[in-house]
């Protein structure tokens, strides 16, 4: 499982491994490539499904998303890192989605991994639950979750689920967003403050 | 640390929701099967546009383009002529004029309205007589005239006799 924040070495030694497949993918290597779809699908998976919660469309979307990537890699420069680049891709090509398929969609979530079982945040949420009235599992849990993400706005939903969900720090949010550091705090603390109010009584 | 600390904490639990182990594989199967499927479709229009090309080049030569040429821009005369002569009318973009409708002096014509109480006569009382006259002298060899009706055909000027001889003019080749 992707966890939160990556070390600067290990972004720095990511990122000249990126360059190295890049360059071999704009060379016609499709083995090269097949290493980026790999390396990205968990990443850009966790943010496509966390913008939708539709795993189907998901999945369908990623495939676009890889797919407009292999016909633009040989044009990418490397002005960005590969990462930004196709972050970038995919929170534009989500958005766009998201405007195209409106409002009501049907929710499709995953399933939780059993990890969660040992994660202290979710014992601390359950445990407390069992000295009060009510009960939280699992599922009903994942639902709260969801329901209280799917009232954001879509511009503030995209940076929960790149800050909070997949750890990208303020500055990486900047460059894939391509707006300012401000307002990407600007709108986590907006973000933050809305679900608040939708998850007070688990917290 | 932020005021919304544990709601940060509470979020970060979508982490765990994930797809099964096997999906990535699965997905690169899926991305390869649709790259092929995107070569294949490109090639094959390649290949057809290839192979129409190569037919026309085999099977046109100039000498036959030649009849369907003229064929086509034959229909095309047609065409363009009927679409002229077929009264269209103008538009905002006034892209056709000849249809247009006569000027409205031009379009009224002179009225001959000549008030005698022979013609009168003639249209009234003795239209029929008139009729069955030259009728008489188209079918009868006999082409005496007879006197009462020479006024008649003489004055009314709008009504030539059947049996009229036509005079040469003098001078009209001048």
């Amino acid at each position: 499982m992707e966890t939160a924040l990556d070390k600067p070495t290990a972004a720095a030694s990511s990122s000249a491994e990126d360059r190295i497949l890049v360059e071999r993918a704009q060379d016609g290597d499709t083995r090269a490539f097949d290493d980026l779809v790999r390396k990205y699908t968990p990443k850009l998976y966790g943010m496509v499904y966390n913008m939708t919660s539709n795993r189907e469309d998901t999945a369908d979307l990623l495939q676009e998303i890889f797919a407009k990537a292999y016909r633009s890699v040989k044009r990418f420069q490397g002005k960005s890192s590969f990462y930004t680049w196709i972050y970038s891709i995919s929170v534009n090509m989500t958005l766009n989605f998201l405007k195209k398929r409106g409002r009501y969609a049907k929710v499709s979530l995953d399933d939780v991994d059993s990890g969660i079982q040992n994660d202290p945040e979710f014992v601390k949420v359950t445990t407390a639950a069992r000295d009060t009235v009510r009960e939280v599992n699992i599922n009903e849990l994942q639902k709260r979750l969801n329901a209280a993400m799917m009232k954001l706005s879509e511009d503030h939903r995209t940076v929960v689920t790149l800050y909070d969900i997949q750890g990208h720090q303020h500055n990486e949010i900047s460059k894939i967003l391509g707006v300012s550091e401000g307002t990407v705090r600007s709108r986590l603390f907006y973000a933050h403050r809305i679900l608040q109010t939708y998850l007070e009584d688990l917290v | 640390m932020s005021e919304f600390e544990d709601i940060q904490r509470l979020i970060r639990l979508k982490r765990f929701e994930a797809p099964k182990e096997d999906f990535v594989e699965d997905f690169l199967a899926k991305f390869h099967e649709r790259q092929r499927s995107e070569l294949l479709r490109q090639s094959s229009l390649s290949l057809l546009w290839e192979r129409v090309s190569t037919y026309f080049d085999d099977l046109v030569t100039p000498r036959m383009v030649l009849v369907p040429a003229a064929a086509c821009v034959g229909l095309l005369a047609i065409w363009g002529a009927m679409n002229i002569g077929s009264g269209n009318t103008t538009d905002a973009t006034g892209s056709l004029v000849s249809s247009q409708s006569m000027p409205s002096v031009l379009s009224k014509q002179p009225a001959f309205n000549v008030d005698s109480q022979l013609i009168r006569e003639v249209e009234n009382d003795r239209a029929l007589e008139i009729e069955g006259i030259l009728l008489s002298r188209h079918f009868e060899t006999d082409t005496t005239l007879q006197p009462e009706l020479l006024d008649v055909v003489s004055v009314s000027g709008s009504a030539t006799p059947v049996s009229a001889e036509l005079q040469p003019v003098a001078g009209f080749n001048r």
